[in-house]
C-alpha cells in the first residue's frame, strides 16, 4: 500500500511538469489555433536557461523558476514575430513542417553551443524527504507540485480577471468577433504565444531540478503534451490538468509494477486508444 | 500549352538521363567514397518516392514511415539468422512492413495534427518494442547481420540502383493511374471525393500498404548492406524527417519531386559533412523552415511557375 501511494506521489510530481507544459500548448492552440511542434524545445530552452543562470551567474535554480518566466516570455514573443505570424494564414502542412524545422534547429543549436552532454544543476536543499504517514516525499518533488498548482491558479485567475486574459478567452471563442469589437488580435496572439512559451520554460526549469537534461529532452515532452491534450480534450484547461496528472500517475505506476522500459509506451497506448474510441478527449471543451 | 508540356517533359528526360548516366559511370571511376554516396542516394530516392505516395499524393503527412523501414531491417536480420536467401528476405521485409501498416490502419481515423502525433507515437512504440523485445531483436545491443554484403563489391551497388529504379517505375505507374488520380482527389477534398464514390479509407490504406512495402524492402537492403542495426539507427525519426524533407524540397505529390529532393539532400549533406560537420543538422533545420515558407511547392513547382511565366511572356 505504501509503495502504491509512493508511486502515486511520484506520478503527481511528474504530472505537475506535464500539466505545466500542456497548459502552454493548449493556450497557444486555443487562442491562435496554431500547432507548435517546437513546443518541446521551449521546455529544453527553459531548462538550459536555468542551467546557464546557475553556471554563469550562480543563481539558485529555485530562483530561476521565477526568472525563467519573463525570459521565456520574451523569447516566445520574439518567435511569434519572427516565425509564427508570417505563417498564421498558411496551410497546416506549412505550420507543421516549419515548427518541426524549428525544433531540429533549436536542438542542434543547443548541442552545437553546449555539446550534447547531460547538464544538471546542484540543488542545495537537501534531497532529504519529508515523511507523511510513512510515505517519503522528496522536498524537490513537493516544490514542483506546489509551484505547478500555484501556476495553474494564477493562470485561471488571470484568464478570469485579467484584461489580457479576458481578451485571450474572447479571441479563443471567436477570433473575428474579437477583432470586430476592437481587440488587437495580433497583440493577444503575441501575449498568448509568449505565455505558452513561458509555461513550457518553467516546466523545463522544474525538470532540471529533478534530472539532468540533454538538448533532445524536449521532443518527448512535445509528445507527452499532446497525449495530455488528447486525454483531456484539445483547448480545455481543466482537461489539461486532469490529463497531465493522469499521465504522470499511470506512467509512475507502470514503472513501479511492470518495467521502467515501458513507461513511454503506456502514454502512446493511451493516446491511440483515446484517439480511436473518443477523439474529442475525456473533456472535449473549449478554453 | 503544348510546347510547355514538352519543355517540362524534356527536363524530366534530362534529369532521368543524367541520373542513369551517373549511376552507370560512377563504378568506373573506382572511387569507393562516390559509390557509397550513390548507394545512399538510391536508398533515399526509394524512400522519398514511397513516402510521397502517402504524404504527397494522398496528403497524409506521416511521420511514422521510419517504422516500416526499421521493420524491414529487422525482418532481414532475423531471416539471415535462419539462412533464408536474401532476395526472399527482402520480400519478407516488405511483407513485414505491410503487416505493420495494417496495425497502423486505425491512424487513418484521425487527420491533421492528430495524424502527425499518432504516427510519431506509432514509430516511437515500434522503437520501444524493438528495444524491449530482446529475445527477438537483441535490444539496444543491436543485431549483427550474418553474411552482409561486402562493401568493396559492386554487386550491392547495382542491386540498389535496380531496386530504386523499380520503385520509381512503380510509383510512376501509380501516380499516373486512376488510383493515383483518386488519391490526389481525396487529398484535395476528402468529403467531395467520398461523395463521388472514392472509397477513401480503403484507398488511403492501400497507398500506405504499397508505400510500407517499398520502405520495408529498402530497410532490408539497408540492413544487408550496413551489416549492423540497432533500434536507434533504423527506427530513428530522422528517416521520416528525411523522407518529408526530400519530398518538400523536390515538390510534394509529384513524380520528380522526391528524385530531385533526394539528389539535392544527398549533395548538400555531403558538402556539410565535409566542411562543417557540427553545423549540418543546424542547416538541415534552417533549410526545412526556409523551404516550406518560401518554396512550398518545391523545385518542381518553382520550375513549373518559371516556365509558365516564360510562356506568358512569349505570347
Amino acid at each position: 500500500m505504501i509503495t502504491f501511494l509512493q508511486g502515486i506521489v511520484t506520478g503527481i510530481s511528474m504530472g505537475a511538469i506535464y500539466v505545466t507544459v500542456s497548459l502552454g500548448l493548449t493556450l497557444i492552440l486555443g487562442v491562435m489555433n496554431f500547432k507548435n511542434f517546437a513546443h518541446g524545445e521551449m521546455v529544453t530552452v527553459g531548462a538550459y536557461t536555468s542551467f546557464l543562470l546557475f553556471f554563469y551567474l550562480s543563481i539558485s535554480p529555485f530562483i530561476s523558476l521565477f526568472l525563467v518566466v519573463p525570459i521565456l516570455f520574451l523569447f516566445g514573443v520574439f518567435l511569434q514575430k519572427l516565425i509564427v505570424k508570417p505563417v498564421m494564414n498558411r496551410s497546416f502542412t506549412t505550420q507543421l513542417v516549419l515548427t518541426f524545422g524549428l525544433s531540429i534547429f533549436i536542438q542542434s543549436l543547443l548541442s552545437f553551443l553546449f555539446t550534447s552532454d547531460l547538464k544538471g544543476v546542484p540543488t542545495q536543499i537537501p534531497i532529504a524527504s519529508i515523511s507523511l504517514g510513512g510515505i517519503a516525499i522528496s522536498t524537490i518533488k513537493l516544490i514542483n507540485i506546489a509551484f505547478a498548482i500555484a501556476l495553474v491558479a494564477a493562470l485561471a485567475l488571470f484568464l478570469k480577471k485579467g484584461r489580457m486574459g479576458q481578451f485571450m478567452v474572447a479571441v479563443s471563442e471567436n477570433r473575428q468577433g474579437a477583432e470586430l469589437v476592437g481587440i488587437n488580435v495580433n497583440r493577444v496572439d503575441q501575449f498568448a504565444f509568449g505565455l505558452g512559451t513561458a509555461l513550457a520554460g518553467v516546466a523545463g526549469a522544474m525538470l532540471i531540478l529533478t534530472q539532468a537534461i540533454s538538448p533532445f529532452v524536449g521532443f518527448y515532452f512535445l509528445l507527452k503534451a499532446f497525449i495530455v491534450l488528447v486525454l483531456g480534450g484539445m483547448g480545455s484547461i481543466v482537461g489539461a490538468i486532469f490529463g497531465g496528472f493522469l499521465l504522470g500517475i499511470v506512467e509512475s505506476l507502470t514503472g513501479l509494477y511492470l518495467t521502467a522500459n515501458l513507461i513511454d509506451l503506456v502514454g502512446f497506448i493511451m493516446l491511440v486508444v483515446v484517439l480511436i474510441f473518443k477523439p474529442t478527449g475525456l473533456f472535449g471543451k473549449k478554453l | 500549352m503544348n510546347s510547355r508540356m514538352s519543355t517540362k517533359n524534356l527536363l524530366q528526360v534530362v534529369v532521368l538521363a543524367l541520373l542513369a548516366l551517373t549511376v552507370l559511370v560512377v563504378p568506373y571511376l573506382g572511387n569507393t567514397y562516390l559509390i557509397k554516396i550513390v548507394i545512399n542516394m538510391c536508398i533515399l530516392i526509394g524512400l522519398a518516392a514511397s513516402w510521397n505516395l502517402v504524404g504527397g499524393l494522398a496528403g497524409q503527412l506521416s511521420f511514422g514511415h521510419a517504422a516500416f523501414f526499421g521493420m524491414g531491417a529487422y525482418v532481414l536480420a532475423i531471416a539471415s539468422d535462419h539462412q533464408i536467401p536474401y532476395p526472399v528476405a527482402f520480400l519478407l521485409g516488405g511483407a513485414g512492413a505491410v503487416v505493420l501498416s495494417c496495425v497502423a490502419y486505425p491512424t487513418f481515423r484521425t487527420s491533421g495534427t492528430y495524424f502527425a502525433i499518432i504516427t510519431i507515437a506509432f514509430l516511437e512504440s515500434a522503437r520501444l518494442l524493438a528495444v524491449n523485445m530482446e529475445w527477438v531483436t537483441h535490444g539496444n545491443s543491436g543485431y549483427i547481420i550474418m553474411d552482409s554484403f561486402r562493401s568493396n563489391d559492386l554487386f550491392p551497388y547495382y542491386l540498389i540502383a535496380l531496386i530504386a529504379a523499380l520503385i520509381l517505375f512503380l510509383t510512376w505507374l501509380i501516380i499516373h493511374s486512376r488510383f493515383g488520380l483518386r488519391l490526389r482527389a481525396l487529398n484535395q477534398d476528402q468529403n467531395a471525393a467520398q461523395d463521388l464514390g472514392v472509397p477513401v479509407q480503403r484507398y488511403k490504406m492501400l497507398s500506405l500498404a504499397i508505400s510500407a512495402f517499398f520502405c520495408g524492402v529498402l530497410g532490408a537492403y539497408y540492413a544487408k548492406y550496413i551489416g549492423f542495426i540497432d533500434p536507434e539507427s533504423v527506427f530513428s525519426i530522422r528517416w521520416s524527417f528525411d523522407m518529408i524533407m526530400m519530398s518538400i524540397i523536390g515538390g510534394l505529390g509529384t513524380f520528380f519531386g522526391p528524385i530531385i529532393g533526394a539528389i539535392v539532400l544527398t549533395i548538400m549533406s555531403e558538402i556539410f559533412r565535409l566542411t562543417f560537420p557540427s553545423l549540418s543538422l543546424l542547416a538541415y533545420g534552417a533549410l526545412m523552415m526556409a523551404m516550406i515558407v518560401f518554396w512550398p511547392s518545391g523545385i518542381v513547382g518553382l520550375f513549373e511557375r518559371l516556365s509558365s511565366k516564360f510562356q506568358n511572356q512569349k505570347e
